[in-house]
């Protein structure tokens, strides 16, 4: 597979659904293969993540917590 | 996943009942969902080109100033800026009810048309809304 594009989403001080959306949004606009990285400060961010990658099937790379911000790092994989 | 289908009858005109329509409508709709909302009640006075100032119920009112605060420092839009969101990006649709508008005395050109896309009777709602979730707010 070809090297995808990397795509940071910045969610940081907006409430939810505000970072969700955020991401839906990109993931609009991108293909399999592509990287979506998301930051967030909403605490619903972590678990509402979890569940859109449940809902779509992406790949979730990487989930962690920094002291300022959550980071999620998707892999897109899903795309029809 | 564009099958699903979430609607709403939202009848209170208060707005800490009206927030949660507007997070649940931009949520589902940036997830695919197909939203339906039918406005009956006080909301109606909430969906109108003049629309009533904001009422919240009598015993939170020491809280509001609090929330309202809040609202603004985790720079939450407003329920209606969600709900036209929503319609950005998905498949939201908002009726008013034909029957407590009359009572109300108000016209279809009365409701914001920005938010309102028609004035219907329940039966057209609850023909859209046979077979998915409903919420009563």
């Amino acid at each position: 597979m070809s090297q995808g594009n990397r795509i940071t989403v910045d969610a940081r001080g907006i409430a939810c659904p505000g970072p969700i959306t955020e991401l839906i949004k990109a993931y609009r606009n991108a293909k399999n293969g592509d990287v979506i990285e998301v930051w967030a400060t909403d605490p619903g961010f972590e678990p509402d993540v979890k569940a859109w990658i449940s809902r779509t099937g992406n790949q979730l790379v990487e989930l962690r917590k920094e002291q300022d911000k959550i980071i999620a790092v998707i892999k897109v994989t899903a795309k029809r | 996943m564009g099958s699903e289908k979430i609607s709403m009858i939202v009848f209170s005109g208060t707005d800490d009942r009206l927030i949660p329509v507007g997070v649940i409508t931009q949520a589902a709709a940036a997830l695919g969902y197909e939203v339906n909302i039918f406005i009956t009640g006080w909301a109606l006075t909430k969906v109108l080109r003049k629309p009533a100032q904001p009422v919240w119920p009598k015993e939170f009112e020491q809280m509001v100033p609090a929330l309202q605060q809040g609202m603004a420092r985790i720079k939450a839009p407003s329920w209606v800026e969600m709900v036209k969101q929503g319609k950005e990006l998905g498949k939201v649709k908002v009726y008013a009810c034909s029957m407590m508008a009359e009572a109300m005395g108000l016209k279809k050109e009365d409701f914001d048309p920005s938010i309102v896309d028609d004035v219907v009777g329940v039966t057209t709602f609850l023909e859209m809304a046979k077979g998915g979730q409903v919420l009563f707010i």
